[in-house]
């Protein structure tokens, strides 16, 4: 640079390609940051989910139930966390945005009952869709199951949880 | 291209200018932090409650384990249990029957199995354990040779 102010071309060529770059990969970065808070959320959804099948408390209506028709359940059950997945669902025209959907893999050794698997894995979904809208703060934007979750530019949903 | 923030304060002239390269960092970090900020005070929150809920599981369990020792110790075998003020600073309640020992907390309810006996406070078989009060838990003869568990506020 001189004293007038000017600068290299290749420099000035360099930069405006940059910018250029920046700005155009801005929505993708935007959108995989997105899905990572998801993911995130889900998996903190899962914790809390697994933890409160662990130490077996419950809602007054869900305990009343569980005595008379999935009794195991009134004991902890340890559950093992293996993994969360995500695939594409295509774009919902109602409420705009991307679908996705959910999945979990979870283990467990000391509950066999497939029904009593499934309210498990039902309480752990809950807790994913809970985790996510309040992440996003869109729990007034859904029902009292969070079921679909929405964040910013995604519906979600989540399939049963796949025992291992 | 972000690399470290650079901070050149000898290339700065009068005119303010700052890098390319600081311009960029403090970008990505305005796009990532607020993401970062709520999955951390969500995994925050989960792990408060889960740790509330655990202290309760804890208590319930403690008071079952109490109730089967003393009714394993036979007649004359006795208990002094001083019930906590809060758990996580929330109320919770206690009641005790025959079947097992139930505790309400946060609007959930767990319970705890126990042997299968009589267990009574006074002429009450369903039994309010209240916070931050102490009871006493006493096995004593009753007819037809069993035994009973006698639980009475001190």
């Amino acid at each position: 640079m001189d004293f007038h102010g000017q600068y290299v071309l290749e420099y000035i060529l360099i930069l405006g390609f940059s910018i250029l770059v920046s700005l155009s990969s801005l929505s993708l970065v935007y959108d995989i940051n997105e899905l990572n808070t998801i993911m995130a959320s889900a998996r903190s959804g899962v914790l809390l989910g697994s933890e409160m099948d662990g130490l077996a408390i419950y809602p007054p209506d869900t305990f009343n139930n569980y005595i008379e028709k999935h009794p195991r359940l009134k004991s902890g059950s340890k559950i093992i966390f293996i993994k969360i997945i995500y695939e594409k669902d295509g774009y919902d025209p109602v409420y705009k945005k991307k679908k996705i959907k959910l999945k979990i893999y979870a283990s467990t050794r000391s509950v066999y009952n497939a029904d009593d698997r499934e309210c498990m894995g039902d309480r752990i979904n809950y807790y994913v869709r809970r985790s996510i809208c309040k992440s996003f703060n869109t729990e007034n934007l859904t029902n009292i199951y969070y079921n679909p979750a929405f964040s910013d530019n995604y519906f979600i949903t989540t399939y049963n949880v796949v025992w291992v | 291209m972000v690399g470290v923030i650079i901070f050149h304060i000898d290339n700065m002239d009068k005119n303010g200018w700052v890098t390319i390269d600081f311009m960029v960092a403090f970008m990505i970090i305005l796009v990532t932090i607020p993401s970062i900020t709520a999955i951390i005070s969500d995994r925050v929150e989960t792990v408060n409650s889960v740790r509330e809920i655990a202290e309760a599981k804890i208590l319930e369990e403690n008071i079952a384990e109490i109730i089967d020792m003393v009714y394993s110790g036979g007649p004359g075998c006795s208990y002094t249990l001083k019930m906590p003020p809060k758990i996580g600073n929330k109320s919770y309640s206690i009641t005790i029957n025959s079947t097992g020992v139930y505790i309400m907390f946060k609007n959930h309810i767990g319970t705890e199995f126990i042997t299968p006996i009589r267990i009574t406070k006074g002429k009450y078989s369903n039994i309010l354990l209240e916070p931050d009060k102490t009871y006493n838990i006493s096995n004593i003869k009753f007819r037809n040779n069993s035994n009973e568990i006698i639980i009475e506020k001190i």
